[in-house]
């Protein structure tokens, strides 16, 4: 095979591949697109997407081409292959495959298969998508009745009274049809006497009656003859019972007062409830105006508005409060330099992540200082200047706000009763952070600040262990020391109902 | 002193050598353009180099079929696996048809092919046209009044640009093919339904925008590794240094221009 020829070969079985490609997933493609148009229109077509099936029957006949809005309703256009014929009076409706599967468009075909609807027609007949959810609710409360129903049957039945009480009435059944059996094999032959009796005793009725056909008429005549006499007795009756009811009406007479004043009070009854209810009626009417308190409260929008803004703020509030999250920690630190501890209680408040106030008290070992000095001569020399410094230990409090960038808190404020400033950064997230303060600018002796770096490793969830240097700054290497600690972290939410008074700027 | 002067020094050698690096950098780009430019003229003059372009054509494509097959298929092979593993855990494995057919012809197909391509043909047309600078035969084509360019650049870019696409659209058969083998045969997908997702999501822009992307591709392959060559110097080593280079950076122009045509064609 010569180079061009294998060249060629490659370059038309590309082309072919293409060309199946293109045909294959087109959309517009190269080619036209085949088949007709149809659009229907649903309430929703939630679930349904471009290129989504249309079946008849359960076979696909075409593609749903385009959603589109029209007015407030969604139009499908549909793409139906060349030679199907929907009859005119079809119905569309979604339908999803399985009960969570895709959606697809299914046409029920119309009966009248003499008229099919036209390129570019719309399918006029609609059955709305069932929505799973109100199916679901439907059969949850047919699920209810019907747990009502074999409850109420089983607290009827599956007592041990209902058992057994149905056991009686079967078992009564039972013993009746019984006797009956032994009453009717007993007397069989009495039964069949009485049947023969009963045979006979129409016999010779039918007879009578054929034999005194003239007694019979006779009768019937009597009958005739004292309904006549009726009829010229009753004028006669009647006027008897027009006196007795004369008679009745006297008694009546006789109480016409106590009648009359009886509905007379009915009527005053009557006219004070019209009353009521007339000024029951203005009542609401000035409600329905806006008019009064309540009417206000009725019509007034903004009486809602501020409501619900109240509502809001209140929600806000109560959320805040729920979202403070309040941590108590107390430590100690045991100083090198001193020998000593020093002791702390912090309140942690945390309302967002990313910030967090912090107030406590601190019992520094050296918190207060005297300095004396005094003059010691010893044996004739020159007097000596030797400086006391005395430490005391003292109260003091913190009151901080942090926030948190990322990795690093950077945190301001009171600390150990003078202004300060901190930066703290977490090298293992909520685990292990090193930071530095420094505070108290503004000491005596022209002292430099206080610096304090630590690092803090929790080691259980509340157990914490905090070391660093302390007071590093300092000109004085008595100051200058290590510290080492432990402390204890309670996120006590008791804690939040006790301080639940302290106002929280929402 | 001496220190901060020494330091100074530092700084002020890296500073150099990063603008020694652009400054090649600058320079390569220029001179590729210009050798585009160049082929471009040249292209459109008689006489036509018919023959060299169908030579071209079978080294780069034919030749370059199973290496772009392969890979293509193993491609789609293992993307129907991750893809399947990673659906499955929120139900959606009837889609990996889609995924599958969407990532190939938009990216990985022409990506690999590329990448095989620059690979395997880029490295010879830098060695060749290195050998042939070296041993002054396009000096010697230069006196023999034939232009190197139209002669030798001409029919490997337009071969490299033509036959690309076609090796693209191989890749995507071959890697639809895969993916369809593993999700059907290992996975135990429908075969229908993930054949009728592939095409249902599948539009033919997602193949005409992989295939100019792999015709772009082969133009900057080619014209990278022949300017390579091109400026080839030193004997052997050069060559072997030119190869190298060819390969590395037409790689490279490879994935930064697919970022920027995808970009734009999105």
């Amino acid at each position: 095979m010569s180079r061009e020829a294998r060249v060629g070969i490659f370059v038309l079985l590309g082309l072919i591949v293409l060309t199946f490609f293109t045909f294959r997933v087109s959309k517009w493609g190269l080619i036209a697109e085949k088949g007709y148009r149809l659009t229907v229109d649903f309430d929703t077509a939630s679930g349904l997407e471009p290129k989504s099936d249309v079946k008849m029957a359960g076979v696909p006949i075409g593609k749903v081409e385009e959603i589109e809005l029209a007015g407030n309703r969604a139009r499908l256009i549909l793409r139906i292959q060349q030679g199907i014929r929907i009859p005119i009076d079809s119905v569309a409706s979604i339908q999803t495959q399985g009960l969570l599967g895709e959606k697809y468009v299914e046409i029920l075909p119309g009966k009248d298969v003499q008229r099919n609807l036209p390129s570019g027609g719309q399918i006029a007949n609609t059955l709305s998508p069932v929505n799973l959810d109100e199916m679901v609710r439907k059969l949850s409360e047919i699920g209810d009745d019907v747990k009502k129903f074999t409850d109420s049957l089983s607290a009827t039945f599956g007592t041990e009274e209902g058992k057994k009480a149905l056991g009686d009435i079967l078992r009564d059944v039972a013993a009746t049809t019984a006797s009956l059996r032994t009453v009717v094999q007993g007397n069989e032959a009495r039964i069949e006497r009485i049947l023969a009796n009963i045979d006979r005793l129409s016999a010779d009725l039918s007879d009578i009656s054929a034999a005194n056909k003239e007694d019979v008429r006779a009768t019937i005549e009597n009958l005739r003859a004292f309904s006549d006499t009726l009829k010229t007795e009753t004028p006669s009756l009647v006027r008897k019972l027009e006196e007795m009811s004369e008679r009745v009406s006297n008694i009546a007479g006789d109480n016409r007062e106590n009648l009359k004043e009886s509905i007379a009070n009915l009527k005053t009854a009557s006219a004070r409830l019209d009353n009521t209810l007339d000024s029951a009626g203005r009542v609401m009417a000035k409600i329905d105006r806006g008019e009064g308190t309540l009417g206000k409260l009725v019509n007034d929008n903004t009486v809602a508005n501020s409501l619900t803004g109240a509502f809001d703020g209140i929600s806000r509030y109560v959320g805040k409060y729920d979202a403070l999250h309040m941590t108590l920690v107390p430590w100690v630190e045991y100083q090198t330099g001193t020998s000593d501890w020093k002791y702390y209680l912090n309140l942690k408040m945390q309302p967002t992540a990313d910030k967090y106030y912090l107030v406590g008290v601190v019992n520094d070992p050296r918190g207060k200082r005297t300095d004396s000095s005094s003059f010691i001569s010893v044996g004739g020399n020159p007097p000596v200047e030797t400086r006391i410094v005395n430490f005391e230990d003292d109260w003091k409090f913190n009151a901080l706000l942090a926030k948190r960038f990322s990795r690093i808190t950077v945190r301001g404020g009171i600390m150990e009763s003078a202004g300060g400033l901190g930066l703290e950064y977490d090298v293992v997230k909520d685990r292990f952070s090193v930071g530095a303060d420094i505070f108290d600018f503004n000491r005596p002796e022209n002292n430099r600040a206080h610096l304090k770096l630590y690092g803090n490793y929790d080691i259980f969830k509340n157990l914490f262990i905090t070391g660093g240097a302390d007071d590093l700054l300092n000109r004085d290497s008595a100051y200058r020391t290590f510290f080492l600690g432990f402390g204890i972290k309670f996120p006590d939410d008791d804690l939040k109902t006790v301080i639940g008074a302290v106002p929280i700027k929402p | 002193m001496t220190d901060s002067t020494a330091k100074k020094n530092g700084a002020l050698r890296l500073a150099e050598l990063l603008g020694e690096r652009v400054h090649a950098m600058v320079l390569d780009l220029g001179a590729i353009f210009t050798l585009f430019l160049q082929v471009v003229s040249s292209a459109v003059r008689p006489p036509s180099e018919f023959r060299n372009i169908v030579k071209q054509m079978e080294e780069v494509g034919i030749r370059s079929m199973p290496v772009v097959l392969v890979t293509a298929t193993f491609t789609g092979m293992v993307l129907a696996l991750q893809s399947y593993s990673g659906f499955q855990r929120f139900g959606a494995t009837s889609f990996v048809g889609s995924v599958v057919a969407l990532s190939i012809t938009r990216e990985l197909g022409p990506v690999f092919a590329g990448l095989m391509v620059s690979g395997r043909v880029g490295a010879s047309m830098a060695a060749e046209l290195g050998t042939m600078k070296v041993t002054e035969q396009i000096d010697a084509l230069i006196t023999l009044a034939t232009n190197p360019v139209k002669y030798l650049v001409v029919p490997r870019v337009v071969a490299a640009t033509i036959v690309l696409p076609i090796l693209v659209v191989f890749a995507d058969l071959l890697g639809i093919i895969g993916g369809y083998f593993v999700s059907v045969y290992l996975m135990g997908a429908n075969p229908y339904v993930y054949m009728s997702k592939t095409y249902q999501y599948l539009e033919f822009k997602d193949i005409y925008t992989g295939l100019i992307k792999a015709s772009v591709f082969g133009m900057l392959i080619a014209l990278i590794s022949c300017h390579h060559g091109f400026v080839a110097q030193g004997g052997a080593e050069g060559v072997g240094r030119a190869t190298t280079r060819a390969v590395v950076a037409s790689s490279m122009m490879v994935l930064i221009s697919d970022y920027f045509m995808t970009s734009f064609m999105f």
